[in-house]
């Protein structure tokens, strides 16, 4: 009776120790801690405006394209409608005519308390003979001109970029005309 | 008196000699003991989980252990993101992943792959492990359930940041648990 009993308690003991055994998951633990410092940014864009001249190229980016296009002062419509065509508007002044045409910026903000910013232009090569300027401010190349202080984030700020080429004198032999005008915004 | 003189002599030279002999049965006697060590141990099978950069990705801190630290650094919206790191953007928000490895390895078992799971201790913003989000703990993400030992795994690691989200340090612990299957 007694070897039958310690019989019962050795089996016992050893289904339960394989119980164990089976349900003992064998694990390993890791940490990965993960860090990141945030800092504000804004970005600027330009794009087409509604009324204006396409943008030739770069539409959605920082780099765009504006082709006037042929413009003339006489020989053409603007010196009767002052209208030129795909938006371009021109004006006949005194010795000079001018071609302009909006065209938007949009300035982004995040992770930043900004609540507007500040708008430049800067002409990239030195030009004697033609004004440029830009919604009402002559941009030169010598340094930057402000279009806005209280420009705001997120919304298409439509600016008019104007040409003026003289008729007479320096400046006014036929040709093409380019230049590069840098903008930049600055967080408030 | 010689008599008793060489007398003299031939004792000594006797308790010399027997003491010559009891030390040299001294020397041949040397006393030893004996015991035994019955050493037992109960070998049991077990994993290790570390962490390993990616070629790609990050770099870690400490490379190689269990505890180790992935910092994104620098990161903003219209910002270039900074190397090992790819960033996309939305109107919204903008994401900034890296990948990193992990490894398990396994001793003294038949298991033949192991299951990752995975948490974050504090929430706040949306991490993900292969495109999957982490819940915060106690739920868990099943990272893979067919994990295999002794190479390195590579898992990406993604962090969303919302362009309202105010500048400054941002950050959480992952906490993994690889299991034998």
């Amino acid at each position: 009776m007694m070897n039958l009993k310690l019989k019962v308690v050795t089996i016992a003991t050893l289904l339960l120790l394989g119980v164990i055994g089976a349900s003992a998951q064998v694990t390993s633990g890791g940490a990965l801690a993960v860090s990141a410092t945030v800092q504000g940014s804004i970005n600027l864009v330009f794009n087409s405006d509604g009324s204006g001249k396409a943008l030739t190229s770069g539409a959605g980016t920082s780099t765009a394209t504006l082709d006037f296009g042929t413009v003339s002062a006489y020989g053409s419509t603007c010196s009767t409608t002052g209208v030129l065509s795909g938006g371009v508007t021109c004006t006949l002044g005194s010795g000079n005519f001018t071609v302009s045409t909006p065209f938007d910026v949009q300035v982004s903000k995040a992770n930043s308390a900004s609540t507007n910013y500040t708008l430049t232009a800067q002409l990239g090569t030195t030009d004697n003979a033609n004004t440029w300027k830009v919604a009402g401010a002559t941009v030169v190349s010598g340094s930057a001109a402000t279009i806005t202080s209280t420009g705001s984030y997120g919304s298409n700020a439509s600016n008019t970029l104007a040409l003026t080429i003289p008729t007479t004198g320096t400046g006014s032999t036929p040709g093409t005309i380019s230049n590069t005008l840098n903008f930049t915004a600055t967080a408030n | 008196m010689a008599s008793k003189h060489n007398s003299v002599q031939w004792r000594c030279l006797a308790a010399i000699i027997a003491a010559m002999v009891l030390a040299g049965t001294a020397r041949a006697q040397q006393p030893t003991a004996q015991g035994t060590i019955n050493a037992t141990f109960i070998f049991q099978s077990g994993i290790a989980l570390v962490f390993d950069s990616a070629p790609s990705g990050v770099q870690l801190s400490a490379n190689g252990t269990s505890s180790a630290t992935l910092n994104f650094g620098t990161i903003g919206a219209f910002l270039t993101p900074p190397a090992g790191v790819t960033q996309t953007n939305t109107s919204n928000d903008f994401t900034v992943s890296s990948p990193f490895d992990v490894r398990v390895d396994i001793g003294g078992s038949n298991s033949t792959s192991y299951t990752l799971t995975a948490s974050l201790a504090s929430g706040g913003l949306t991490y993900k492990i292969d495109n999957n989000t982490v819940p915060v703990a106690p739920s868990t993400l099943r990272v893979t359930t067919t994990g295999s030992y002794a190479t390195n795994v590579q898992h990406t690691l993604s962090l969303t940041i919302l362009n309202t989200t105010p500048a400054g340090a941002v950050g959480t612990t992952i906490n993994f648990t690889a299991t034998a299957n």
